[in-house]
């Protein structure tokens, strides 16, 4: 009787443990980052040239995070589906006290290697704040005239290749396909410290 | 009890769970081995693919490494614990089979979500499979279904990275796990019946061997036995050897001693008063006793041996026993007994050794007189030829035997409680050799008697000539 008592009480520990750490797991892996004051037209201060006939897109990346890499490649499905009609720019932030090195990752030389995509070093994540990105791996679409079409995340979460919202809605806006949603969640590293603090907390959903 | 080919389904069943038992332990030992590399794996993963999270200019270590080691310890150690302790019970299959389905969903995570990774959770159904058991391929096909069903149906995005998904999309993920399944399990129980063959091609050379075992013990047996009597036998030649040449030895000194109470009796060698001649005499008797024994002790190391020789002749009966009444005549009438004939007419003629037959005469005469104080002895014949022999009877009117004695008469140094209690004694081997003696005839001696009665002592000759004189 104790015996069978004992056997249950661990099978029960068990399960709410892995049950826990699962739970504990799933919560950080979907949690959204800050949205901040996002750019709805093409920001005039930016030091970005966009092409005139082309799609513009954005993403910031903080250049240490390893949940980004996930995102990088959703990036190359991008650009590999839309067929030239986007012209791609990567914001790699290096922030004060660090070097040019501390920049120059996997990521970035993953970035460098995509056609069509541009990698800029944004010193003091300057540019990011002008498109209001607060959050690595948060992706900024904008159409030929200007005008902001999606912002989100382009992975299904934090850190998760494969399908995904955000990516799909992408590819069908470069090319004029009808899109139920407009911002995705976006999951990744804070890209400066007061952004935990300085921005309002909004999620999109 | 069950007969053969019960007993071998018996012991088919039992070597197949002890088979099963087995491949249960060495899986639950391989599975050991191989969820503690995969938590090592894990953590090494998870440090290579994700080590920090980076706040700002801040970094720490990132939660995928945590996970890996908290979360992947979580999931692993129990499994781990009861391969180790509770090695071969279902449960720790089946946990083993929970534990792996859930370490593939971390190490998916922990690889961020790579394709190629969700492969392991093929390799781990093929692995599951080494159990034998399809039931633990099962288990781990409801854990995945039952995560993707409803992780598919309340939250596609988790699993699908849509928004809405078809309800039944769960079901296309299900269908591929359910297609190795079907091939994992048909090799299960395939398995299963292989080991079954091979416990029933077990159990029935178990049983042969057994039989074969028994067939060489009984074989062994026999040797020792003929070994114990080969050894025995050895023994009783040395017996017989010893006797015979104890006897041989016994007779010189005995006919000297003999010899010289003869002399000194017949005063060859000076006078002797009458005191010295009773003492004379009854050493003398002695001496004549110890001769009889000597020669009876001879005649049955030879019989017993097979080397008395026998001389078979084919003659008339009556002539010898009328030979041995006539010598014996003065012994019974120096006793006050009659001694007489009565021959049945026709007796045939018939194979005997005649030296044996008056030895065997005397011996049954002289015990006669042994214990006949009044009356006498006749010695009869009777001609039983429709049954194939002739009968003598040595009847007396002693004082009978009593019934109880009777089987013990013609045994070797037996004596009945009155010949103990008779003067003139004897050597108990008489009629032990006048059994045999009539044995070697082919014919057979009995007595019949009631205490006070007398005495008749029969014996049968074979009338059929010998063909063989051995």
């Amino acid at each position: 009787m104790l015996r069978n008592i004992c056997i249950a009480l661990i099978g029960i520990v068990w399960v709410l443990s892995v049950g826990f750490g699962i739970s504990k797991l799933y919560n950080y892996e979907y949690k959204s980052g800050p949205v901040g004051h996002v750019a709805k037209q093409w920001p005039s201060g930016s030091i970005i040239q966009p092409h005139k006939n082309l799609f513009q897109l954005v993403m910031v990346v903080h250049p240490q995070c390893p949940c980004t890499r996930a995102t990088i490649g959703e990036l190359e499905l991008i650009m590999a589906k839309s067929q030239g009609q986007v012209e791609a720019t990567v914001l790699f932030i290096k922030l004060r006290g660090f070097d040019q090195q501390w920049v120059k990752t996997d990521l970035y030389t993953a970035v460098r290697r995509i056609p069509g995509v541009n990698a800029i070093i944004d010193v003091g994540g300057a540019e990011a704040r002008v498109f209001g990105g607060t959050t690595s791996g948060q992706t900024f679409l904008y159409n030929a005239q200007g005008q902001l079409v999606f912002m989100g995340g382009i992975t299904a979460s934090r850190g998760h290749s494969g399908d995904n919202v955000g990516r799909s809605t992408i590819v069908a806006l470069i090319n004029n396909q009808p899109v139920s949603v407009h911002s995705t969640p976006f999951f990744g590293c804070p890209l400066m410290n007061e952004t935990r603090v300085g921005i309002a907390q909004k999620r999109i959903l | 009890m069950p007969d053969s080919r019960e007993k071998i389904d018996i012991r088919t069943n039992e070597l197949l769970l002890l088979a099963q038992e087995d491949v249960y332990r060495s899986t639950d030992r391989m599975f050991v081995k191989l969820m503690i590399f995969q938590w090592v794996f894990g953590i090494f993963i998870a440090w290579i693919v994700s080590p920090k999270a980076w706040v700002g200019a801040i970094s720490s270590i990132h939660i995928h490494v945590w996970a890996a080691i908290f979360l992947g310890g979580a999931i692993l150690l129990l499994p781990i614990l009861l391969g180790i302790f509770k090695s071969g019970r279902t449960y720790t299959r089946h946990l083993i089979a929970v534990a792996q389905m859930l370490y593939c969903g971390l190490l998916i995570h922990l690889t961020e979500g790579r394709i190629e990774t969700h492969f392991q959770i093929f390799g781990c159904l093929a692995f599951l499979s080494f159990y034998r058991d399809w039931r633990v391929l099962i288990t781990a096909t409801v854990v995945t279904t039952l995560d993707h069903w409803l992780r598919g149906t309340y939250w596609p995005l988790s699993i699908f990275g849509v928004l809405t998904a078809s309800p039944y999309r769960w079901m296309e993920h299900a269908g591929w796990v359910i297609f190795e399944d079907i091939i994992l399990i048909r090799t299960c129980i395939r398995g299963f019946f292989e080991m079954k063959k091979i416990a029933q091609d077990k159990a029935e050379l178990e049983s042969t061997y057994q039989q074969l075992r028994k067939a060489m013990d009984d074989v062994q047996s026999t040797n020792a036995q003929l070994v114990q009597s080969e050894k025995m036998k050895a023994l009783y030649e040395m017996q017989k050897e010893f006797t015979s040449m104890v006897s041989h030895e016994l007779r010189t000194p005995l006919a000297s001693i003999k010899m010289a109470i003869d002399l000194i009796t017949q005063e060859v060698a000076g006078g002797i008063n009458s005191e010295q001649k009773d003492i004379l005499n009854r050493a003398k008797q002695e001496s004549d006793r110890l001769k009889r024994l000597i020669d009876d002790i001879l005649d049955l190391t030879k019989i017993e041996a097979g080397k008395m020789q026998m001389n078979f002749l084919r003659d008339d009966i009556h002539r010898v026993i009328s030979q041995v009444v006539e010598a014996q005549k003065d012994v019974a009438q120096s006793r006050g007994l009659y001694l007489k004939t009565e021959f049945g007419p026709k007796v045939p003629f018939i194979d005997f050794d005649s030296d044996r037959m008056v030895q065997v005469l005397n011996n049954l005469i002289n015990n006669a007189f042994k214990f006949t104080k009044r009356g006498g002895v006749v010695i009869k014949t009777q001609d039983k030829s429709l049954e194939g022999h002739v009968l003598i009877s040595v009847i007396d009117t002693g004082k009978g035997i009593a019934e109880k004695d009777l089987p013990k008469l013609f045994q070797k140094f037996q004596q009945i409680e009155s010949a103990q209690e008779n003067e003139e004694g004897g050597t108990g081997l008489g009629l032990a050799i006048s059994k045999e003696i009539i044995a070697r005839h082919g014919g057979k001696i009995w007595v019949e008697s009631k205490l006070g009665e007398g005495a008749t002592f029969n014996f049968i000759l074979p009338i059929q000539e010998r063909r063989v004189v051995s």
